[in-house]
């Protein structure tokens, strides 16, 4: 009897073993769409069989592997942060692209062709009222469209300012969910289950869409996070909120949980996007935006001191401004009368001598080496490459990502010797596949010079 | 369209499908694509043999070929990223299959093979 017993225990605690396996294959299809899921599979282990021993054999269940890779996993972490970065970069730049018009038939452009010609049909009619009349509302038009320039700048970097908010507040309740998922594994003495598993992996990829950063994944189950490889934002069961401070001067900085700066440790990530955009990108193309207004108002009254209006009184300027700094935000048409317009020079009143000199600083180099418009076409080249480049980086480290996600979801294999034979052929197929490309390169290239 | 646009743009058609493969960064979906960077180069060298005098032609030629380039730099750093995924794979299986050898580099994995002499 004891034999028939020891059969039947066995064939129950097989049925309990296959009854686990088939729980973790209904795992797998309950949670085949949920973000962050990893499939994981239980093996049985045979048992000894040896009835004369009392070893009555059957299975056991094995370990609950996961294939969950954590190499793919941070391959595509560090991909969805360079891809944050680009594709946050790509959309902010390509929201101020429509500030600056390349066609010359609107905006800036437009109003400085039509300022300065103003001036050639002053200085064939010097003393017509309605001439006279024409530039100041030129100078008018042509301040007001610096001013909307700035303003459209200075709407720009609000608006990132609070794109910056949103994303700390993002990255701050992540690792607070992190955080809390932390505890719950402690909670469990060191066991994720597939559901804290599944929401802690979610939440590094989303994560990492804001910022670049190190997972570190400790013996006790839990996850620390360093963001920008450096800064703790999580730590067991604690998380460390960061913020965004902007001082005096509007130069934004990332600070951890203690105030200490950390800006220079990011790398990536839409929250790197963000930063750079207002300390570098939009600083950049303001200062320009000023020299253009300060460089245009300066030359024009200069021109202006120079001679005398129609009273034989000294030239009034026609433009002010605040300081060099905030010029085009602040540029004005003084609101000078038609008379006040000094179109002659000191030694000839009532000629057209200051229209001429006023008409030819249109097309005089006046600004470092350039004309305004020059100056101008430069200033809206430099912009368009930047949001082509953005834009090319972004499809580009979209397609990373993708590949990286589409490794993650295959890669299973953990046999050495396979991975060591296929290595040897992947790089023969590699550098072949390289070398095709280098050609076809080469041929583009070639294409491109005989056309140019 | 002209014979050469049309050259230019078949093989933009063929890099766009070489791209498409490498999204999946296998060694089949590597073996698979070489086809497609071959015909792209055929074309081309099709494309250079005569390029029009024309003007506007020209500018459109000089455009799809712009084109042309983007794509390829597309599908270039899929390559590179791929084979860069891949080798640091294969150097963490190395390391946690054989450890390092003494100047700290991951041990290379030894092939195992089977030998049969006869006579």
């Amino acid at each position: 009897m004891p034999g028939l017993f020891s059969a039947l225990t066995t064939s129950a605690n097989t049925l309990d073993v296959y009854e686990q396996v088939f729980q973790s294959i209904s795992d797998n299809i309950e949670n085949a769409n949920t973000p962050g899921y990893a499939k994981q599979q239980l093996s049985p282990v045979p048992m000894p069989f040896d009835p004369a021993a009392g070893l009555s054999g059957g299975v056991a269940p094995g370990q609950l592997e996961s294939s969950r890779n954590q190499y793919a996993e941070s391959t595509v972490e560090s991909d969805n942060s360079a891809w944050g970065y680009s594709n946050e970069l790509s959309s902010q730049l390509s929201s101020i692209q429509p500030l600056f018009d390349v066609t010359g038939d609107s905006g800036l452009p437009n109003a400085l062709n039509q300022f300065f010609q103003s001036f050639s049909a002053l200085s064939v009619t010097p003393n017509d009222t309605v001439a006279r009349s024409t530039v100041l509302n030129y100078a008018e038009q042509l301040a007001q469209q610096f001013n909307g320039m700035a303003t459209g700048l200075t709407n720009a970097s609000t608006a990132v300012n609070s794109a910056l908010e949103n994303d700390t507040g993002a990255i701050n309740t992540l690792t607070s969910q992190l955080a809390a998922l932390n505890q719950q594994i402690q909670n469990n003495g060191g066991q994720a289950n597939t559901a804290t598993d599944a929401a802690m992996y979610n939440d590094l990829e989303s994560l990492s869409q804001y910022t670049d950063f190190t997972a570190l994944h400790q013996s006790d189950g839990t996850v620390t996070v360093l963001m920008g490889n450096q800064t703790p934002v999580v730590m067991g069961n604690q998380s460390y909120a960061i913020s965004a401070q902007t001082d005096d001067t509007g130069t934004v900085s990332i600070e951890d949980s203690n105030g200490n700066d950390v800006t220079s440790e990011l790398t990536g990530g839409s929250l790197k996007a963000l930063v750079d955009m207002n300390n570098t990108n939009l600083p950049e193309y303001l200062g320009q935006l000023n020299q253009l207004a300060a460089g245009v108002a300066d030359s024009v009254n200069g021109v202006l001191a120079a001679g005398v209006d129609e009273n034989g009184d000294p030239g009034a300027p026609l433009f002010s401004y605040d300081s060099s700094d905030d010029a085009a935000f602040s540029i004005q048409f003084t609101g000078m009368t038609t008379d006040q317009l000094a179109a002659a020079t000191a030694d000839a009143p009532g000629g057209n001598g200051n229209a001429i000199a006023l008409n030819q600083l249109g097309t005089s180099s006046e600004i470092d080496g350039m004309t305004f418009m020059q100056f101008y076409g430069q200033l809206a080249d430099q912009v368009g490459t930047d949001v082509q480049t953005s834009q090319n980086n972004a499809t580009t480290q979209q397609d990373l990502l993708t590949q990286a996600r589409s490794a993650r979801s295959n890669i299973s294999s953990v046999s050495l010797d396979e991975e060591a034979a296929e290595l040897i052929e992947y790089q023969n197929a590699y550098q072949a596949t390289a070398q095709l490309v280098t050609t076809l390169d080469s041929l583009t290239q070639t294409t491109i010079q005989m056309l140019q | 369209m002209s014979p050469e646009e049309d050259c230019i743009r078949t093989a933009r058609a063929a890099v766009e499908e070489a791209r498409r493969l490498l999204l999946s960064p296998s060694l089949a979906a590597l073996y698979s694509s070489m086809p497609h960077f071959e015909h792209a180069s055929d074309c081309l060298k099709a494309a250079l043999t005569a390029m029009p005098s024309e003007p506007v032609e020209r500018s459109r030629l000089f455009e799809a070929t712009l084109v042309l380039r983007h794509s390829l730099h597309r599908a270039r750093a899929l390559l590179d990223h791929a084979a860069a995924f891949r080798m640091g794979w294969s150097r963490r299986l190395a390391e946690a299959a054989c450890g390092y050898t003494d100047s700290g580099e991951p041990a290379t994995p030894r092939l195992r093979g089977t030998l049969s002499v006869e006579g």
